[in-house]
Formats: C-alpha cells, sequence, structure tokens
C-alpha cells in the first residue's frame, strides 16, 4: 500500500491523512493534524478526496466524521477563546475602574478624603461593589492600629444614612468623589463610629489586622472566629462573614489595614479581587505618603515663615537699638579719652599745690597741664566734628585748584619731613560741589596720616582724575602700609595706632565725603604703601 | 630702698608717678609699653610692679602673667581706668588694683601695704 507525504511545506515528513483515509484506514488510527488543518482543507489532496469519494460511500461517511470531529475541536477552541476575550473585557474593566479611582484619589487634599475616595472606590457599585469596607491606620507613637471609618451599613437590617442615600440616589462614583471633596458629604454613618472606637495593639498575638500590617500580607478570611483572638468590637461588625483584610503599604512600611465584606450579597471574595484591593491599596498608601509629604512641607513653610517673622522683628529691634548701642559704645571710649587727661592734670595740680606750699617752681607743672587742656580741647572739637552733621557750604569749583592750594600750604612741613611730593592732576577741569573748607580737612587728614606713615621720609604721590559719574582724588604714600585688621578698624572713631592724634581723623574725613555724596576707599599694602581715594559726585558743567 | 616698675603709656603721667615716687622714697624706673618694662625688670629687678592696663587690653593681661612668671612672689598693683577689671577673672594674678586718678594717695598706700607685706614674709 502506498503511504503518500504531505505536500505542504515544512510537513515533507509526515504522511497525509487525506491518503490514509482514501486507502481504507479507519479515522481512529488516523491523527487528525490540528497544527495545520486549516491549510489541509486547501491542499488539493483534500479537494480530489472529496471528488474521488463519490461512490464509495464508507469513504464519505468517514470523511465526514472526520469534518465533524475537526468542527467540534474548532469549536472548543472558540469557547475558551470567548472565555479568555471575557476575562479580558472584566480585567480592563477594572483597570479603567481603577484609573477613575486613581484620578479621584489624586484629588484629594487631605488624609480624610483620600481614606474616603478609596472606600468609596471599594463599595462602589459601579467600581468594585464591596457591600462594607473599613479602614484602619497606624498611630505610630502609640503603636496601634485605630479604626478611622467605614463605608456601608452596620448591621444588614439598618441600613444607614449614608448608604441609603447611595442606594436611593443611586450616585455615581463621579458624583460620590464630588461630594467627598466638596465636603457635602454625610456625617460620620453608624459603621464609621463603631469603627472609630476600635484600638488594637500592634503585636502578633492580637488579631489578624495586627497580623496583615505586622506580616504586610493580605488575608481572606472565611470566618472571624475565636481562634484569631481578634479584638470583640472587630467581631462584632465583621462576625460571621467572609472578608478580606488587605494591608495599605508604603515603601515597605504599613500605614494601615482595609478591612472588607459582602453581608448583603453574601458574595464570595476572589483571589483576583484581592490582588485588585492590593493594588487600590498601594495607589491609596502612595496618596497618603503624598499628603503626609505636602503637610510635613506646609507645617515647614509655616515654621519658617515663623522664623521669618521672629527674625524680621529681631531685625526691627535691631536696627531701633544699634544707634543707641554705638552711642554708649562711643560715649564710653570719649569717656576713657577724656579720664587719661584729666587724671594727667589732676596729678599736676595736686603735685603743683605741694610744690608751691614748699615754695618750689611749679612752671613745669602747669606746662604739663596746659598740654593736656589743649589736648582735651582737640579732643573735644573732634567729638563735636564726628557727631555733628555741620551744614556744608557747597560751591562749584575746580578739584585740581582745590588740591593745588592746600598742598601749597604743606609743602614746607613735607619737605621737612622729608617727603618727596609727585602731583599728576588731570588736564582738564574738574567741576564739583564742594565745602572747600571742610574738603580741604580731609586733604589735610589723609596727608597728616600719609606723613605718619613715613617718619623717616618717602614719596606722597596726589594726582586726580574722572570717571563716568566721579570726579577723584588720590593720596598715595610710601610708608609702613597697614595690615587687613587695621584697614578694618580704620573708620572707628578713636581707633589709632600711633602716639599722636586721638583717632578721629579718618572717621571725620569719612563723614565730610559722604555728606557731600561721595565715598572714601582705602587699599593698603603691608611695609609698601596706602592708597586713599575721594570720589566726589560729578557735576553737569555745561548747566 | 625699695625699687618700682611704673609701666605708662602716658608720658606726662609716667613722669609725674616718677617724680612722685621718688620723692617718697623709692628708686623708680619706668616703661612705656609692656614689652619695653618687661626687658627693664630683667636688670632693675624691681620690688613691686604698677601696671597700667587700657579696657580688652589682652597684651596687658599678657604683660601681667609674664612678670609673675618672671617673679611669682614680686607685686604687681593694676593701674587702669577702668573699674571693668575688678571682675575679670585674669586680671585676679594681680596683687590689687587701683582705679587711676590724678589723686596718687590710694595707689601710694597700696604700694607701702604690699612691700611691708613681702618684708613680713621674708
Amino acid at each position: 500500500m502506498e503511504r503518500r507525504r504531505c505536500l505542504l511545506e515544512g510537513y515533507e515528513s509526515v504522511e497525509c491523512w487525506i491518503f490514509d483515509i482514501l486507502d481504507g484506514k479507519r479515522l481512529d488510527e488516523v491523527p487528525l493534524p490540528i497544527d495545520r488543518i486549516n491549510k489541509c482543507i486547501t491542499c488539493d489532496v483534500f479537494a480530489d478526496a472529496i471528488v474521488r469519494s463519490t461512490g464509495r460511500r464508507s469513504s464519505d461517511r468517514l470523511i465526514s466524521e472526520a469534518i465533524n470531529r475537526l468542527l467540534s475541536i474548532f469549536s472548543n477552541y472558540n469557547v475558551e477563546l470567548g472565555e479568555m476575550a471575557d476575562s479580558l473585557r472584566k480585567k480592563i474593566e477594572e483597570l479603567t475602574v481603577l484609573k477613575t479611582v486613581a484620578e479621584a484619589l489624586l484629588k484629594a487634599t487631605d488624609l480624610r478624603s483620600g481614606l474616603k475616595i478609596f472606600l468609596s472606590g471599594i463599595t462602589s457599585g459601579e467600581a468594585f461593589g464591596f457591600n462594607r469596607a473599613v479602614v484602619f491606620l497606624v498611630n505610630n507613637p502609640r503603636h496601634t492600629l485605630e479604626g478611622q471609618f467605614g463605608l456601608g451599613h452596620l448591621n444588614v437590617s439598618s441600613y444607614d444614612s449614608t448608604w441609603e442615600r447611595i442606594q436611593r440616589e443611586k450616585l455615581t462614583f463621579a458624583e460620590i468623589v464630588e461630594n467627598i471633596l466638596s465636603e457635602t458629604d454625610e456625617p460620620d454613618n453608624e459603621l464609621s463610629k463603631a469603627t472609630s472606637r476600635i484600638y488594637i495593639p500592634l503585636k502578633e498575638d492580637f488579631g489578624i489586622l495586627a497580623q496583615s500590617v505586622i506580616r504586610r500580607k493580605s488575608f481572606r478570611i472565611q470566618k472571624f472566629g475565636s481562634d484569631h483572638s481578634t479584638d470583640k468590637q472587630v467581631l462584632d461588625i465583621f462576625g460571621g462573614n467572609p472578608c478580606a483584610v488587605v494591608p495599605i503599604i508604603s515603601k515597605e512600611t504599613a500605614l494601615g489595614v482595609v478591612v472588607v465584606d459582602n453581608p448583603v450579597t453574601s458574595r464570595d471574595i476572589s483571589d483576583e479581587e484581592i490582588s485588585t484591593l492590593e493594588t487600590l491599596s498601594y495607589m491609596t498608601a502612595a496618596k497618603i505618603d503624598n499628603l503626609n509629604l505636602q503637610n510635613q512641607l506646609e507645617l515647614r513653610v509655616a515654621q519658617l515663615e515663623h522664623v521669618n517673622a521672629l527674625l524680621q522683628d529681631n531685625n526691627k529691634y535691631l536696627m531701633e537699638t544699634e544707634p543707641l548701642v554705638e552711642a554708649g559704645r562711643l560715649a564710653t571710649t570719649i569717656a576713657h579719652e577724656i579720664k587719661t587727661p584729666l587724671v594727667t592734670i589732676g596729678g599736676y595740680a595736686m603735685r603743683a599745690m605741694k610744690e608751691h606750699r614748699n615754695g618750689r617752681d611749679i612752671s613745669r607743672d602747669l606746662n604739663v597741664m596746659v598740654e593736656e587742656i589743649s589736648r582735651l580741647e582737640e579732643l573735644a572739637s573732634g567729638v563735636l566734628d564726628f557727631s555733628k552733621k555741620r551744614k556744608l557750604t557747597l560751591e562749584t569749583l575746580d578739584l585740581n585748584v582745590l588740591i593745588s592750594e592746600t598742598l601749597n600750604i604743606v609743602t614746607d612741613k613735607l619737605s621737612y619731613g622729608n617727603i618727596e611730593v609727585v602731583i599728576d592732576l588731570c588736564d582738564r577741569e574738574l567741576s564739583v560741589r564742594v565745602d572747600r573748607n571742610r574738603m580741604k580737612q580731609v586733604l589735610f587728614n589723609l596727608i597728616d596720616n600719609a606723613m605718619q606713615a613715613m617718619p623717616n621720609g618717602g614719596k606722597l604721590d596726589v594726582s586726580t582724575g574722572t570717571n563716568a559719574s566721579y570726579r577723584w582724588f588720590k593720596i598715595i604714600d610710601t610708608g609702613c602700609g597697614m595690615s587687613k585688621e587695621t584697614v578694618e578698624q580704620l573708620f572707628k572713631p578713636f581707633y589709632t595706632t600711633r602716639s599722636a592724634g586721638c583717632g578721629l581723623g579718618l572717621p571725620v574725613s569719612r563723614r565730610i565725603v559722604d555728606d557731600h555724596g561721595g565715598f572714601l576707599e582705602v587699599e593698603s599694602i603691608p611695609g609698601r604703601q596706602s592708597v586713599f581715594t575721594v570720589n566726589l559726585p560729578a557735576i553737569d558743567t555745561d548747566k | 630702698m625699695n625699687k618700682l616698675l611704673i609701666v605708662e603709656d602716658e608720658k606726662n603721667l609716667l613722669e609725674l608717678y616718677r617724680m612722685e615716687f621718688e620723692e617718697e622714697g623709692y628708686s623708680v624706673a619706668t616703661a612705656e609699653s609692656g614689652k619695653a618694662a618687661l626687658e627693664i625688670s630683667k636688670t632693675f629687678q624691681p620690688d613691686l610692679v604698677v601696671l597700667d592696663i587700657k579696657l580688652g587690653d589682652e597684651e596687658g593681661l599678657k604683660v601681667l602673667s609674664d612678670f609673675k612668671h618672671q617673679s611669682k612672689d614680686r607685686p604687681v598693683i593694676l593701674n587702669t581706668a577702668f573699674t571693668h577689671y575688678k571682675h575679670d577673672f585674669t586680671s585676679w594674678a594681680a596683687d590689687d588694683y587701683v582705679v587711676k586718678s590724678g589723686d596718687l594717695t590710694e595707689l601710694k598706700a597700696k604700694i607701702r601695704t604690699l612691700l611691708e607685706r613681702g618684708k613680713a614674709h621674708e
């Protein structure tokens, strides 16, 4: 008997079942090639067999039987496919609901509304349709699990208002969420009241709720019983019904637990439902985390605002008291500056009295007293110069002329001190509005300082110039220079590094320059030179 | 003859002290700075030091402790314009304390007391 090979590409090694049947083989002896049957139907061999089967009854019957069997296999496949499509559709629906609840959760602005949306998602007929849901949260400091609220009725026989209203008004999930967010939802129902009274210590032997949190694991319970050593109050609510306990987990930490059951419909809770609840719990936990962060942030912002307010108050206080503190400091310094000459005068006066009694010459004592008194006078004028804002008698003059005039007066003194003067004046007129005498005082002070810095002689550079908004003059000495610390102290009243002078020259000079709307700059290289620059506001000479 | 070393940066005042204490019968050396005083002290070997200290004068307090290092039994009197040092812990190393005044009676009395106490100890 001739066996024929399959004609299909890739199946060359197998034998054609159609030939087998045509050759009279029993149908149950022929394995039907389910994997390529759709191709067999289009094969020429199949068509030939149908044609050739005319008049051969037994094979006719077998072929039709084969076709029947194939069709039944196809229909089985079809049923399976249909079931798969159903389950997919369900999954898609479930995901759509999850998405709706997730979107609603996003809108929650506080923990309470977030949890309520979560429970509404669980219980809404449109969404997951559990009859009841109750949420507990971990209280970390107290290490307890505390009942928050629930959605659903407390007893099957006593529908509470919220539940009734939802049932009666057939509120959609979106409407429920809207109510929660606008805070127009009903006050706490009986279930919530009962729930909020429950405190469970977070220990393994305190029942299934505590265990769920500690182990971060979901449980499906056929019936709460004594074997779970569950809290009496939990038993009062859920006793007798099959229910599910699902932890609300965020970043490995359980924030709480949700308990659901179906006392009205008595519907069993499936593994798929628990897994969906877990997903929903994760989303809610993320939201709770977010809200907590937001709360912390708000708290921090409030704290910062408080600190800021304190700082502002403090600042105001400091601003108000600073002049007083400065005045006090100044008064102390002045008192000390006065005290030394006073002590000296007093000492010499007493000595003079004693010498006079003994008939000795007291002219020396009197000389010292006169000297110390003139020192006191100098100090007094300095203090007055410094503290009193004298009215400036302003006139427009050329800075170059002012410098030349002043230098003429001190030339002799400078050459006596073995100091070479180099003058480099700007070749254009430098008009400024100044009080001639006050500005000369500044120049004298600066030149005097330069001389003090060069006790063994040196070079004094005096130059003038201009920039966009200022006319300036510079005094550069080749003296001892100053340390950074000295420069910082330089403008403090009574600060002095030398024996002569009372330490008011530079503070007074700066005050005068400031009064003219200008500024005084200092640069110094210790051991080499100091540069003092006086900048005065430029005035428009064209006007 | 007891030897006094007086440290004071005011020339006129220093001269007054010198004249007054010489008339009291002391041998007087003067110095215008703490550093100079420590140098003079090595050769002069004073029996007592009168030291001027200014407000916030770290250097002055350092000089005080240096004097005490040189000889812990030699009395040092702080002579200062500030009452502040009465309460300054670091100035407790001094044997006595006088608020600077043109009237030298108190200073003279304290010098006498301290020198006599020193003698009694010997």
